[in-house]
């Protein structure tokens, strides 16, 4: 009887303590999100974070940026967009399929890549054609060199990135050895634009 | 156990898993990659990586048009020195301290011969060979990444390169 009765008390507590680990971690990801958002500065859709790879960060921001940007470089070799949104500011959502247009030049970046990723995770996306992302050397580009392609779980013509119907994804532009131009002028840079083309 | 005990130690733990999770989390996963390199290879080894792919992507947001090699290092076991030669596009080497910060970075650009990087523990006495650039740090141990751009080449064409990068513990004479 009264083994029993330590053993309750101590699941009760193991029960405590997993518990508030639980709310803990969720709220300290909140917060962690709430701060990226606070330290990010917005190009149309598209969010950039100066803290990334900045040695400068503040324990928080360091902590904020670990949690989308880990192992991120600063922005003198490489710049980091996050569209989670549409031109349209509505949420990236697999259910949907999506356009993007737009055009890099050599002038803004050495070269730049544009994958999809899982908002949740983090991570790429599963898909049967392991096709995550487009980079300026092997997306199909117009005469004039910009280049449009599509975001969605149906198979479309041309350049085209296949995702799951359930997730809410997100966009992650990639501009590596940036011009100085580029590096300076994040708010007002000519960046690809994301329109809604149908949903359910 | 009272009701008032159990949301005593409920929102201890609550508090304290939030600080953990605000402030630590970069020391968090830094140690948890050292440990796993501790385990598998140990430090001073280049692991060659493999393209990412989903499910197969331990690291947030690995790009899917960057190859990657990583050396996890312990400057407890002294200097290292990393080498690699030029692919012909897109390198880089950098560096990241126990904390995650970025303090160290260079790509193919900037040294057009190839890298030859001594890494060492701030205020060592390093011998320095020719040619080789000296990288100084405080911190006790992190991780070394090489990035290679893939583009529209083979893997196997980047993979000749990747395979004569070194990273190992710098032995003096």
């Amino acid at each position: 009887m009264h083994n029993l009765a330590r053993t309750m008390r101590f699941l009760l507590m193991l029960i405590g303590i997993l518990t508030g680990i639980f709310i803990g971690v969720s709220s300290g990801m909140w917060l962690l999100k709430a701060e990226i958002a606070n330290t990010s500065t917005k190009n149309g859709a598209w969010s950039y974070n100066p803290h990334v790879g900045s040695k400068d960060a503040s324990g928080l921001t360091r902590a904020a940026v670990a949690v989308i940007g880990f192992l991120g470089l600063a922005k003198e070799e490489s710049i980091y967009f996050i569209a989670n949104k549409d031109d349209n500011n509505d949420l990236l959502s697999g259910a949907c399929s999506y356009k993007v247009t737009g055009m890099i030049s050599p002038d803004d970046a050495r070269w730049w890549s544009i994958t999809v990723y899982d908002t949740n995770t983090n991570k790429l996306i599963k898909n049967p054609q392991n096709h995550y992302s487009f980079n300026g050397d092997n997306i199909e580009k117009m005469q004039n060199s910009s280049f449009v392609f599509h975001i969605s779980a149906n198979k479309k013509a041309g350049n085209w990135l296949p995702i799951q119907k359930d997730p809410q994804f997100d966009l992650t532009l990639r501009m590596y050895n940036p011009s100085k131009t580029s590096s300076e002028q994040i708010a007002t840079l000519d960046l690809p634009k994301i329109s809604k083309e149908s949903c359910p | 156990m009272n009701i008032r005990n159990w949301l005593l130690i409920t929102l201890s733990s609550a508090v304290i898993s939030c600080v953990v999770t605000l402030y630590f989390t970069p020391h968090i996963l830094m140690a948890g990659i050292n440990l796993k390199a501790h385990i598998s290879n140990g430090h001073g080894v280049l692991s060659i990586r493999p393209k990412a792919e989903a499910g197969k992507d331990d690291i947030v947001r690995m790009s899917p048009d960057l190859l990657y090699s990583a050396c996890p290092f312990s400057l407890a076991e002294g200097a290292y020195r990393i080498t690699s030669p030029n692919i012909g596009s897109y390198l880089s080497m950098s560096m990241f301290a126990h904390n995650s910060d970025n303090f160290f970075a260079i790509n193919d650009q900037q040294s057009p011969q190839g890298f030859d990087i001594i890494l060492a523990k701030k205020g060592q006495q390093i011998d320095l060979p020719t040619g080789a650039t000296l990288v100084e740090t405080d911190s006790p141990y992190g991780i070394i990444l090489m990035r290679y751009y893939l583009g529209d080449k083979k893997l196997s064409t980047i993979n000749k390169f990747r395979q004569q990068a070194k990273c190992a513990v710098f032995k003096q004479k």
